[in-house]
């Protein structure tokens, strides 16, 4: 018996009508590997094709910000479609699974509440457009320009260039600065001269050196605050408007040219000083000099 | 040895220079073969960019001119002796505006190429708008004179007419107002430069003042060329802010 069955098994297949390969295929259990891989193929590709063309075409017509929120949301909604479409084709029951997953989401709930409410935040950034890519941020002593605003986190570029990846949780909770958001800026240069200056003079001096360097707008106008009398100083402060690209350069040249006409025109740049008295305001700080030293002068060596 | 105020076409030969003055500006062109090589200069005191080289490899068919233009912002002016102008009364006023000088390089088979486009006359930035927004300026402190005689005109500069017209309830000062020039058009009549008039009909609106351009050349000089187009075309009439000024800390 054993040894004739292999020949009755040909025979029997050869009666057989010929089958379509799928059948073949089906017969053998390959068509839903098949098919998955084919949805995979396809799927993924487009899917990426589709997240980069919404996110341009939102960009285009809103912004970057924008733009990149839809792509994403685009992919991950594909990627929970295609993973459905694929257990399915696997053959897997998805009533079980969305049973297990309640189970799970309860647990995951719990796992992830710190994400969940980075996600949350993230919604109330998009918003309320504190920021947008591109803009010069302030948050919790970190200074940087703004890379992305992702469904998690935001990312900064500092000016040294290390990337800073702040939770959205955290933007919603802190207090943020945004330095770019308004087109033009205000300098302000603290200047310190010696208490014996005419304060009129000085004042109306910072303003020739404002009015004269190219990069500060003539309006809104530069200010002098005459601030306060400092311990060894007059403290004056100067604030000159310019556009935001030319912070740094009228930073850079308003102290330059400062110096330059303050040497020029004999007005002292103080540094801090303190004169001690003893007893009276009149009298000189009395000094003994031990058994058998010398008085000297100042200018013989030492 | 300079040559002040010219324009029109620079018929340079290879290894030759010109050097051309307007205003504070000073222009040096250079040609070789296949370059042109031009140096831009200030003359002493003035708040300019210094000493600038620009080299163009251009073919040596290439034909050189010298042409005016409108400058590239809106130029607020900012008068010596404001003007209070009554309810429903009208003005006219003249306002030179300093030009600027194009180098402009053409061939056979190809568009025109501006290979500079400096100001005559570097004028200091200002901001027009609020703290929040506005657009970046220029500030010119002037006289906005009612009359104008031969000896105001200058190569570099073209006189604007500006006629404002006050259709509201109360009396208008006129201490700043923006001229929108890169809407104008530049026209010469001989060595006198001049714009397109601008009218102004303000009526205390909440969308500004209503602008108009003539676009032709001013009823002073019925005859004047145009030489230059607006650098912006722009509908003849439009709203804007004109009037105002940016007070604050």
């Amino acid at each position: 018996m054993s040894a004739f069955a292999p020949v009755r098994l040909v025979q029997e297949a050869a009666q057989l009508p010929p089958a379509p390969l799928a059948d073949a295929i089906d017969s053998l259990s390959l068509a839903p590997v098949v098919r998955t891989v084919v949805v995979v193929a396809i799927g993924v590709p487009l899917l990426y094709v589709a997240a980069k063309w919404t996110r341009r075409w939102v960009a285009h017509h809103m912004n970057l910000q924008a733009g990149l929120v839809a792509g994403k949301l685009v992919f991950y909604l594909g990627v929970t479609i295609l993973a459905i479409s694929t257990l399915r084709e696997m053959g897997f029951s998805l009533a079980p699974l969305l049973g297990a997953a309640g189970v799970l989401g309860i647990a995951l709930g719990f796992a992830s509440q710190t994400s969940v409410s980075n996600v949350i935040s993230g919604l109330f950034l998009i918003a309320e457009r504190p920021f947008v890519v591109d803009d010069l941020i302030e948050v919790g002593g970190v200074l940087g320009r703004v890379m992305s605003i992702d469904t998690i986190s935001v990312q900064l570029r500092t000016f040294d260039n290390r990337m800073v990846r702040i939770p959205n949780e955290t933007l919603v909770k802190s207090q943020v600065i945004n330095i770019t958001r308004f087109p033009i800026r205000r300098v302000d240069v603290q200047v310190r001269v010696s208490l014996r200056e005419d304060a009129a003079r000085v004042r109306h001096l910072l303003l020739e050196i404002a009015d004269r360097n190219p990069l500060s707008l003539m309006e809104p106008k530069p200010i002098v605050v005459f601030e306060r009398f400092g311990e060894s100083s007059m403290d004056f402060m100067l604030g000159i408007w310019t556009v935001q690209g030319n912070y740094l350069a009228i930073k850079n040249s308003i102290q330059e040219e400062i110096k330059r006409r303050f040497d020029a025109e004999g007005i002292e740049i103080p540094f801090p000083h303190r004169t001690i008295h003893v007893g009276s305001a009149s009298e000189t700080f009395p000094v003994e000099l031990p058994d058998g030293a010398r008085r000297g002068s100042l200018d013989e060596p030492v | 040895m300079a040559t002040a105020g010219f324009w029109g076409d620079l018929a340079l030969a290879p290894g030759r220079s010109e050097t051309l003055d307007y205003g504070t500006l000073r222009l040096m062109v250079e040609r070789t073969q296949r370059e042109v090589w031009l140096h831009i200069g200030r003359a002493s005191g003035d708040d300019g960019e210094g000493e600038a080289l620009r080299r163009w490899a251009i073919p040596e068919a290439a034909r050189l001119s010298v042409r005016p233009a409108a400058p590239d912002r809106l130029v607020v002016v900012s008068q010596e002796h404001p003007f209070h102008l009554p309810s429903h009364a009208e003005a006219r006023v003249y306002v030179r505006i300093p030009l600027f000088v194009r180098v402009v390089a053409s061939w056979p088979g190809s568009s025109e190429l501006v290979i500079a486009d400096v100001p005559s006359i570097v004028l200091s930035d200002t901001w027009w708008g609020t703290f929040t927004e506005g657009e970046l300026a220029y500030w010119l402190t002037t006289t906005a004179r009612a009359e104008v005689s031969d000896d105001v005109f200058l190569p570099h500069v073209a006189m604007c007419p500006f006629r404002f017209a006050n259709r509201s309830e109360e009396a208008l000062p006129v201490e700043r107002f923006a001229v929108r020039v890169p809407h104008l058009t530049i026209f010469a009549d001989g060595a006198r430069m001049w714009t397109d008039e601008v009218r102004v009909r303000y009526a205390a609106a909440a969308e500004g003042s209503e602008i108009g351009f003539g676009g032709r050349p001013p009823a002073e000089s019925p005859n004047a060329e145009r030489v230059a187009a607006p650098r912006i075309p722009t509908r003849r009439r439009f709203h804007a802010r004109t009037f105002g000024r940016l007070l604050g800390f």
